[in-house]
């Protein structure tokens, strides 16, 4: 396959490719293999949130290469700025195509295997210091499938990366809950589990499948069905590409505006004008639905350094049931200060952090501890809004 | 327990409870005080100084409080003078406070309970009319006199219940009476994200950075951090962080970058995953040298157990 030398020959490519997959699906009622999906990675580059064409380019040869994706990797520039295809493997080759329009917010498209694409990645992310993936809580998620119409759902929620209750006791949590539902009947599914008595501190959103027209009225055969993630893999077919990226960038958008907000919101800052000084921000605070059992245990896990946290901190006590942490992200190699006792977390971004690590922050939580986990500001208004929620 | 550092406790109190911090009262926040300056220093209306610690005011009860807290026994009588001779005027004028703020005004003084005898005297002399709060194992609560509007004195009546072990800590980290391994909690976490960016120096300046304030203060009291900080960075680098940071005591560099520190020998740059192992050591090493500092007790390193046997 010739590689696109432009933006306008890589959407071309991708039309090709998901309307070739959708009318193989709807004659043949199956897939050959998932190179025919087109997959969207949202990848988030905090530090080159200025950089240039260059700049990019040289990120992207220290951390794509041969130590992430081995020596056969190959980076070709474009004709058009911050466009990049990138070749991996010798002989089933894997193609990954950079577009850093957005300096920091990158969209990496790829049609080559999930099982290729994934892990290079979860490396790239993993092994650098540079990247990290884009985080949807269950709101966020729950706001995209109002973007369509809901199609399906995955759940994934697991307690015991977070080690800090006895499993085994009567009163113990749910250690896991995975599910996928698919079809129209799906919300009313996640409806039941979200019930008091059911699973409601299990039921995290994982995953929304949505079917989305670019314009229905003008056309309704042009649409795309778009498996979106919470880690901002989204994964596409149907007969328009148009659709499909009108979709991804709509989700991205709004999270690129959340994120900013958040750091703008979340980090306190002394301002001094004319020997007045004043506080300006204030932390993100996260509420836990049932108190901690174990708060020595939890901030044992989460200030690891460990994924999904990737946050490094030494717990000081502060009284009997009281903790705070001075710890480094070690996505952005950036300090973030947390005060903790069973019942709230509270999250300071330091100067020049980034807001992309209190989405990662709370949307971990949300999987890994209770799914109904609050994050508030100082006038207690939910901090990921939930406005034109359709699940 | 009452904070051991009273006050650092009630700024972060007062500033953390405007800002409708989780784990503290909401009074505050809902009746929409705004913590607005920090020890602003301006003039009365006979063109004396006064420097309250913190200026909150509220524009829904149009209303503004000017806080003086003291760990000792006694308030200076001319201090308490001076306060009382800040007007109306003098707040929208000098403080840069709005008329809708400023309709009322109470100048709030806070000690210690054990002082309150001490403290009840002095505010009686004058006598001013200024609300007395004492701090207990428990709270706040009002001990001489009232706030103005009732919404406000009803806060610390008979009792504002404050967990001191939950008081935030961020935006006055530490102050000259702090211990060094106070210090080092902000110290440490800063050289580890050098190290993490790849950094072969560490500045005074970068240690400045960790207190959020640094630049509203004044020189002789930068000065005196600054000591601390430093102090606290050298101590590291004789102890757990000796394989890794050296002061750098070249007399010509010491002249044109001050005191400060060369990264010999830094594992974690880069951030790899592969490198997890270092951060965690490093981890390990923050809490020995915290616990050092905290104890006089040097605490042995934990090991990990390889239980997968790599080599």
């Amino acid at each position: 396959m010739a590689l696109p030398n432009t933006r306008r020959e890589l959407a071309q490519h991708l039309e090709e490719v998901m309307s070739h997959a959708y009318a193989q699906l709807e004659e043949r009622q199956r897939l050959d293999a998932d190179t025919s999906l087109v997959k969207t990675y949202l990848i988030e580059a905090h530090r080159l949130r200025a950089a240039d064409h260059d700049r990019t380019l040289q990120t992207i040869r220290a951390t794509f290469g041969s130590e992430v994706l081995g020596r056969q990797t190959r980076i070709r520039q474009t004709e058009d700025d911050r466009f990049f295809n990138i070749q991996s493997g010798r002989e089933e080759e894997t193609v990954l195509h950079v577009d850093a329009s957005n300096p920091r917010f990158w969209l990496i498209h790829s049609t080559s295997r999930s099982t290729e694409v994934d892990p290079l990645i979860q490396k790239l992310v993993n092994n650098t210091s540079e990247f990290d993936h884009v985080w949807l809580p269950i709101q966020l998620l729950s706001r995209i499938a109002a973007f369509g119409s809901l199609r399906g759902l995955g759940l994934d929620y697991d307690r015991r990366s977070v080690p800090d209750v006895d499993f085994e006791a009567d009163n113990a949590p749910m250690q896991f809950l995975k599910m996928q539902l698919w079809g129209n009947r799906a919300r009313d599914v996640l409806h039941i589990l979200r019930q008091p008595g059911a699973f409601a501190d299990a039921t995290t959103l994982s995953k929304v499948k949505v079917k989305y027209f670019l314009d229905r009225n003008q056309n309704d055969n042009a649409f795309c069905i778009a498996d979106m993630k919470y880690d901002g893999k989204v994964t596409g077919r149907g007969t328009s590409y148009q659709s499909y990226i009108a979709l991804v960038t709509n989700l991205y958008r709004d999270y690129i505006r959340r994120i900013e907000d958040y750091e703008r919101r979340f980090t306190v800052k002394f301002e001094s004008v004319q020997d007045r000084v004043s506080i300006d921000g204030e932390p993100l605070n996260i509420r836990f639905t049932h108190p901690l059992p174990n708060l020595e245990a939890f901030c044992d896990r989460v200030f690891s350094g460990s994924n999904p946290f990737r946050l490094m901190g030494l717990p000081i006590a502060t009284g009997p049931h009281s903790f705070r942490v001075n710890a480094v992200d070690l996505h952005v190699g950036k300090r973030m200060s947390f005060e903790l006792s069973p019942e709230f977390m509270r999250v300071y971004l330091a100067p020049g952090g980034c807001g992309n690590s209190l989405a990662r922050l709370y949307t971990n939580l949300q999987h890994h501890y209770n799914s109904q986990v609050e994050a508030v500001d100082g006038s207690e208004q939910f901090a990921f809004s939930e406005q034109n929620a359709a699940v | 327990m009452p904070p051991s550092n009273l006050n650092l406790a009630l700024m972060n109190l007062f500033v953390g409870m405007c800002k409708g911090l989780t784990g503290l009262p909401r009074h505050f926040r809902n009746l929409q005080y705004v913590d607005k300056w920090i020890e602003l220093r301006f003039a009365n209306a006979d063109q004396e100084q006064v420097a309250p610690e913190l200026i909150v005011s509220s524009r829904r009860l149009n209303h503004t409080i000017l806080f003086e807290w003291k760990a000792g026994p006694n308030f200076e009588a001319d201090q308490l003078r001076r306060y009382s001779r800040v007007t109306q005027d003098d707040l929208r004028e000098r403080a840069g406070l709005a008329v809708e703020e400023t309709g009322s005004h109470d100048i709030a003084v806070i000690g210690l309970q054990e002082h309150a005898e001490r403290l009840t005297m002095g505010i009686a002399q004058g006598p001013y009319a200024f609300p007395l709060l004492l701090v207990t194992d428990n709270g706040l609560a009002i001990h001489q006199n009232r706030f103005r509007p009732n919404e406000t004195d009803a806060v610390f009546r008979p009792l504002l219940a404050i967990d001191w072990g939950k008081l935030p800590n961020y935006f006055f980290p530490v102050d000259v009476a702090s211990e060094l391994w106070e210090f080092a909690e902000c110290v440490i976490p800063k050289v580890l994200e050098l190290m993490g960016k790849g950094e072969a120096r560490i500045l005074p300046g970068d240690l400045e950075e960790t207190i959020l304030c640094w630049k509203v203060l004044s020189r002789d009291y930068q000065g005196r951090l600054r000591t601390k900080l430093c102090d606290t960075l050298d101590r590291a680098c004789q102890k757990q962080f000796e394989p890794y940071i050296r002061r750098n005591r070249d007399r010509g560099a010491g002249e044109r970058l001050g005191r400060h520190w060369d990264i010999i020998n830094n594992p974690i740059a880069g951030s790899s995953d592969k490198r997890q192992k270092e951060w965690k050591k490093l981890g390990s090493l923050y809490k020995q040298f915290v616990e050092f500092l905290r104890t006089g007790r040097n605490v042995p390193e934990q090991q990990e157990l390889n239980l997968r046997g790599d080599a």
